[in-house]
């Protein structure tokens, strides 16, 4: 393999210049591009003209695989565009300047709270579940979209342990959430939960 | 990519095939083919770039995570598993969209999707998921 050092230098395409650049190499803490973390000190190619990161060498893949393992599980399902309205429209009661960002920590919420309480997680279930079966004629020819995010393996742990007592599916587990969600804050006048909910708000979109 | 005549095209194969005879030098395997880069080519220097470990994955001041190879999620024999079952059938190619003289280079294999191009002297990975 190609070893790279630092002040190595080359060329790239940089997407800030639109150009052909020449680049240098250095060491940076460069994100993840769905936010869900940072990788600290790879060595990148950073663009001449722009600074910005704009090339990888395979030599820094085991830093970012090992800290993606610690950021990240993946969550994807599909769902009738109704439900992903819902958290849309739940999002923008709780705070109106929020974005589709908002989605996940407000799905998170309501999955923490859900695996902190055994009874309730079983309640949930049946609720859930004949809710879920009244909606599937609703939602026969209803487009779909797909819904991902990553979450901490802390929250994917819940998740799966609440999929394990309710037996749910795990698309079924967030149509469920979300209804809860359509129930809790998009229906009510004055939702309960929207002190809270709006404190969250503002700390994960500052 | 600029159209290449019959009689270059020829030229340069004859080449690649001299060189192959030859010496098998890389970085003589490279020029040639970015002169005359069809699936062929590409699917060769590409896994070239692989075996060898001489490639680099682009960034947009971000760790992308449609791009697994670099993300540590696919490993580099995996990916050249995938491109050695592939031909042309699998392989589209489209001028960058910044950079119309780079030529991008797509492979879509069981759901497999794999997106380079060639910017000498390195070969670049977009996006290697499924």
């Amino acid at each position: 393999m190609k070893l790279y050092r630092q002040g190595d230098s080359g060329k790239a395409i940089c997407e800030h210049c639109k150009a052909v650049v020449p680049t240098t190499f250095v060491y940076r803490d460069v994100p993840f591009g769905d936010h869900s973390g940072v990788v600290k000190d790879i060595l990148v190619a950073v663009c001449g003209q722009c600074d910005q990161v704009v090339a990888v060498p395979p030599q820094s893949t085991p830093a970012i695989k090992a800290s993606r393992e610690v950021a990240s599980k993946s969550i994807e399902v599909i769902l009738e565009v109704p439900y992903l309205e819902a958290l849309d429209l739940a999002a923008y009661k709780i705070d109106p300047l929020s974005t589709v960002e908002f989605r996940k920590p407000l799905l998170v919420y309501y999955i923490h709270k859900l695996a902190q309480d055994e009874n309730a997680t079983q309640n949930f279930a049946t609720w859930a579940h004949d809710l879920i079966h009244q909606n599937k004629s609703v939602m026969k020819n209803v487009p779909r979209k797909r819904l991902s995010f990553k979450v901490t393996p802390r929250i994917n742990d819940e998740i799966t342990e609440i999929l394990h007592v309710t037996k749910l599916k795990k698309t079924d587990l967030i149509k469920g959430l979300v209804s809860q969600i359509d129930q809790d804050i998009v229906r009510p006048k004055t939702p309960k939960k929207l002190a809270t909910l709006q404190t969250i708000a503002a700390v994960v979109t500052c | 990519m600029v159209p290449l005549s019959a009689r270059r095209i020829k030229a340069v194969d004859n080449l690649i095939n001299l060189n192959s005879k030859l010496s098998c030098n890389y970085e003589i395997f490279r020029i040639l083919y970015s002169w005359r880069m069809g699936f062929k080519q590409a699917k060769f220097a590409v896994l070239m770039a692989l075996e060898k470990g001489d490639f680099l994955h682009e960034a947009r001041n971000n760790i992308n995570e449609k791009n697994w190879l670099k993300t540590g999620q696919v490993s580099v024999s995996e990916v050249v598993e995938i491109i050695k079952i592939c031909n042309g059938n699998h392989h589209t190619e489209s001028p960058h969209h910044w950079i119309s003289s780079v030529t991008v280079h797509v492979i879509k294999r069981d759901g497999w999707y794999i997106k380079f191009y060639f910017l000498e002297p390195n070969t670049y990975f977009i996006s290697v998921h499924r």
